[in-house]
């Protein structure tokens, strides 16, 4: 009795027919049905006879496109660096030393945030 | 081959290439499940806004086709079972052809063939689906399907050989 041949001989076998196989393929309805499988399955992912009306693919992208989400600006680093520089005499005249240094640190970290990720600052 | 970096991306170019490569694939998977010609339409425009909302999921390790084909069945199920309309698909399916045109080199009874063979494997799990996909659709070799699929050649084998018997045993019941 002839084993049957594994799985990646039988996918060997329906790309280049082997001789040593075909004689057990020929007379196994297992065999000739798992061959049947591997040798229709390229043909069954071809979509080539399927014809997409094109109005339907336009208003796909249009409905995509009003989905997409905008690219986020990264804020400029000069922006930041103004707001630091304001920001920080600003604190010192209010409440003194303590408190422009704070403010200074506040926007440093706000800078440092939205330059790492702008999505923090846009969409909160 | 998808590049699930540029996927995730919001290049437009990018994915309106994806759309147009894989358009009459998803066209097909509507067809499968809808119920009339404006139902296909909805479900592929359906089933495109999830593979767009969700595109960050593909992972690259499988074919992208299988996890289309994943994410189709997924949304087209979940519409007939929202939409209630099954007898409507049923009556659509005994009166009209699947397909949208005439393929020139296969005869009805081969496009059958396919077509049933298509549903069959519409309902593979999805790493039988990935694996079969691999081998047979990419001819890969079994060695580079496991490092794609992150597993062992055997696990491949296995899968493939589940699949492969499934499939045969689906189309011998539509015989």
């Amino acid at each position: 009795m002839t084993l049957h041949p594994d799985i990646d001989e039988l996918i060997e076998h329906a790309r280049t027919p082997n001789p040593k196989f075909a004689a057990h393929v020929g007379g196994c309805s297992d065999c000739s049905a798992v061959l049947g499988v591997i040798a229709r399955v390229p043909a069954t992912m071809n979509s080539e006879h399927v014809e997409v009306p094109e109005t339907l693919v336009r208003s796909l992208m249009g409905r995509i496109e009003s989905q997409r989400t905008p690219e986020l600006e990264r804020p400029s680093v000069a922006t930041f660096v103004l707001a630091a520089l304001t920001a920080g005499p600003f604190g010192l005249m209010v409440g003194g030393a303590s408190m422009g240094t704070t403010s200074l640190l506040i926007v440093l970290v706000a800078a440092l945030v939205a330059l790492l990720e702008p999505r923090f600052i846009r969409e909160g | 081959m998808i590049d699930p970096i540029k996927l995730r991306g919001n290049d437009r170019s990018y994915f309106d290439q994806v759309v147009r490569d894989f358009s009459p694939l998803i066209y097909r998977v509507a067809g499968r499940y809808a119920s009339d010609h404006a139902s296909r339409d909805d479900l592929f425009q359906e089933i495109w806004m999830h593979v767009w909302e969700r595109r960050a999921s593909f992972k690259g390790t499988g074919p992208f086709a299988a996890w289309l084909m994943r994410v189709g069945r997924n949304v087209c199920i979940s519409h007939i079972r929202s939409d209630a309309n099954r007898l409507r698909r049923e009556q659509f399916m005994a009166t009209e052809p699947a397909s949208t045109s005439p393929d020139a080199l296969v005869t009805l009874t081969d496009r059958e063939q396919l077509d049933a063979l298509f549903d069959a494997m519409l309902d593979l799990p999805p790493r039988e689906l990935e694996a079969v996909l691999l081998r047979l659709d990419e001819s890969v070799s079994t060695q580079q399907a496991a490092e794609r699929m992150h597993v062992k050649p055997a696990t491949v084998r296995s899968l493939v050989r589940n699949a492969v018997h499934r499939l045969a045993v689906d189309l011998r019941k539509e015989e």
